[in-house]
């Protein structure tokens, strides 16, 4: 696991690769792009490949040697990898994360020491948009003048989350998601069932449609007898109760890509490039009914929500809300 | 791997290495102790990722392996054993079996390659001192270091070795510390390196006052020393420490002679009534008189004199009093020298009876 990449990520590889050859790696990296690309496995990878001590031809750790042991065992004592944690005292069952300025402090103090194993020392900051503010500050000096072989890479799918001061010390590094043809010939080799509707939902980022399992198809059939009730001649509200227990990157977000489709139908007959492409006619009935105007209102209020994720509201009022509208289209 | 010990032998090991075990526990592997068993040896290992303690004892041992066992839980074990009794320690599947007379505990293990132990180190240079010597130089300056100051580089006691001459400085920004021994060694460039204050606090414990020679090797990413049956090796700071020599003051003009004893306890007597927080503490000096006086916010006053070699100018001065205290505190010579140059420049002092040692403290506006 820490010595691959995916298929479609050679060309940073390559690039990176080139660059520690010819001894000019920087000190900081930021990989950005869209979620589920893979990019913390990259920086993993990355990191595995400097600590190894026999690389293999295309530059990744070898996986034998007693370094790739460590890294693999979690206990390399110079790497360090960052992730949000939930508050010290939190008792709460869902608690906001971030990564506070503690953890970035410690990692201040241990990259101020020289590395344990005398190569390179390397700090991970995963899902660096949650850095907070008095954190990311902190960070501010290491970042900018770390000592002799150190890397520090951030990861985020939200680089515009970051503070400008954080962003503008590292290098960035653009992650795409691959081709339709690569990204189902990969979720294929995973052995993911109905590859192109997962690839679909996941709007082409290969590594969350392949999170897309049974449970999720399921949950996503609840989403969607609630909003094509109204072609069946119900109302939808009685499904609000159920509706809650949708799962914190679906619900909301789903919700978002069907009043998108319903904007792509109202704009041409054809429709193309329907996320929910499977229920096209119940949208197609949906969308002759609605207001353009009336829509995009909607869309508005579903933004709105997503973004009010992190205040605690009651989620039935919440769905109920969002279900009255969408029956008014 | 299977063998036995005597139980004290094996305390005895645990205990020297136990100061290197992680007390957080943020890795799993760091709270364990590795165990490394060769035909005719065996080797423990403690880590806490900044510093490394191995101890080794020479012994038959019935089957070779390694294996890391939570070292608390082995300590525990064996300081409940009774005296005198022997310990049988195996491995068994994923257990560590360890037996002694009637009782047995099987320990959770972890595989002994996960381990983050140090074998090699890039030897920078290399040389012997006396074991009373490496003591009494970090006693004389430790103190002085700063505590998790941001300028992280003063976190720590600089150890700079050039030819025959052995230096130790800690300063905290406030005050300096400056400690030099000679050495036998032959080195022709000087070299320097900062421990961090966690490496140098437990390399202390280590260390006796005996006449004993270790082995200290600087490298370019640690410091090791050895010592007779035991291995330390710290992780240095990654940066420069300030040039010390542009800080310790060689123009004092007025020089104040004293008994250190008196002068300490005059201090320590004064400090009773100064601010709890600055500490700040007035000097005056006056022809073979010196008067020490210290309010607090309370308005309470302490008013202490004491008769002192000087001849000059009277002179008026403020200080942090700890930090004259413990300037005092660290030599047990009998006399002090004080040099001051005016009321805005640093005091130097000094011990006529050691010429190795120096101190430096800043003054305080009051």
């Amino acid at each position: 696991m820490n010595n691959m990449i995916y298929s479609w990520q050679k060309q940073q590889w390559d690039q990176l690769l080139h660059m520690q050859q010819a001894k000019r790696l920087p000190h900081a990296l930021l990989l950005y792009g869209p979620q589920g690309t893979g990019k913390r496995v990259f920086a993993r990878s990355l990191a595995g490949s400097l600590l190894c001590q026999q690389t293999v031809e295309d530059g990744s750790a070898c996986g034998q040697c007693s370094q790739c042991r460590l890294v693999a065992a979690g206990t390399h004592p110079d790497l360090s990898v960052l992730v949000p944690t939930p508050p010290k005292d939190s008792r709460s069952k869902k608690p906001v994360l971030h990564i506070r300025i503690d953890a970035i402090r410690e990692l201040g103090s241990k990259l101020a020491t020289t590395s344990q194993m005398q190569g390179y020392r390397v700090a991970i900051i995963e899902t660096a948009d949650r850095l907070v503010m008095q954190a990311a500050n902190a960070l501010l000096k290491r970042l900018e003048e770390p000592g002799a072989d150190t890397l520090i890479i951030l990861v985020t799918s939200n680089p515009h989350r970051l503070p400008i001061t954080a962003r503008s010390r590292c290098q960035s590094i653009r992650f795409n998601s691959p081709g339709k043809a690569e990204a189902l010939a990969w979720l294929g080799s995973q052995g993911i069932k109905k590859a192109e509707l997962a690839l679909n939902l996941a709007h082409g980022a290969p590594l969350v449609a392949a999170r897309y399992e049974d449970e999720y198809l399921q949950n996503r059939e609840l989403l969607s007898n609630a909003l094509l009730a109204a072609t069946r001649g119900e109302s939808s509200l009685s499904y609000a109760q159920k509706l809650t227990g949708l799962p914190k990157d679906g619900g909301l977000a789903w919700l978002l890509d069907w009043t998108g489709d319903l904007v792509r139908l109202k704009h041409g007959e054809q429709g193309e490039g329907l996320v929910n492409e499977d229920f096209r006619e119940s949208l197609q009935k949906l969308a002759k009914k609605a207001d353009v105007t009336r829509i995009f209102a909607f869309y508005d209020l579903v933004c709105r929500t997503i973004r009010q994720e992190g205040i605690a509201l009651n989620p039935q009022l919440l769905w109920e809300n969002l279900l009255i509208s969408w029956d008014n289209l | 791997m299977k063998f036995k010990i005597q139980r004290d032998e094996l305390l005895n090991a645990l205990q020297q290495i136990i100061g290197a075990v992680e007390k957080r526990q943020t890795m799993p592997a760091l709270s364990n102790v590795l165990i490394k068993a060769t035909s005719d040896s065996l080797s423990l290992t403690s880590t806490d990722l900044e510093i490394e303690l191995v101890t080794h004892l020479k012994m038959m041992i019935d089957e070779p392996g390694e294996i890391t066992v939570p070292a608390r839980k082995l300590l525990d074990i064996c300081k409940a054993l009774p005296a005198d009794s022997d310990v049988n320690i195996s491995i068994k599947g994923e257990k560590a079996l360890v037996q002694s007379g009637r009782s047995r505990f099987s320990l959770v293990t972890l595989p002994a390659a996960d381990f983050p132990s140090l074998d090699e180190i890039n030897v920078g240079s290399e040389f012997e001192l006396p074991q009373k010597t490496l003591k009494d130089i970090i006693d004389k300056t430790s103190f002085a270091m700063a505590q998790q100051d941001v300028r992280y580089y003063l976190n720590g006691l600089m150890l700079e070795i050039s030819a025959k001459i052995l230096r130790a400085v800690a300063t905290d920004g406030h005050r300096l510390a400056y400690c030099e021994k000679e050495t036998d060694c032959e080195l022709s460039d000087i070299k320097q390196v900062i421990v961090p204050r966690k490496g140098v606090l437990e390399l202390v414990r280590l260390l006796d006052n005996t006449e004993e020679k270790i082995k200290v090797i600087l490298g370019s990413n640690h410091l090791r020393v050895e010592l007779d049956n035991i291995r330390f090796t710290s992780k240095l700071i990654d940066g420069r420490f300030p040039d010390y020599n542009r800080v310790i003051p060689d123009d004092g003009q007025c020089i104040m002679t004293a008994d250190r004893e008196i002068l300490r306890q005059a201090l320590v007597r004064a400090s009773i009534l100064s601010n709890e927080k600055y500490r700040g503490i007035r000097l005056i000096l006056e022809d073979n008189l010196v008067k020490l006086q210290a309010q607090n916010p309370d308005q309470e006053e302490a008013d202490v004199e004491i008769e002192v070699n000087y001849k000059g100018e009277s002179l008026e001065i403020g200080f942090n009093v700890n930090y004259m205290i413990e300037a005092l505190n660290v030599t047990d010579s009998s006399m002090v020298q004080a040099a001051f140059r005016d009321s805005n420049s640093s005091c130097l002092l000094t011990f006529p009876e050691l010429k190795d040692c120096k101190y430096v403290v800043m003054p305080m506006r009051l």
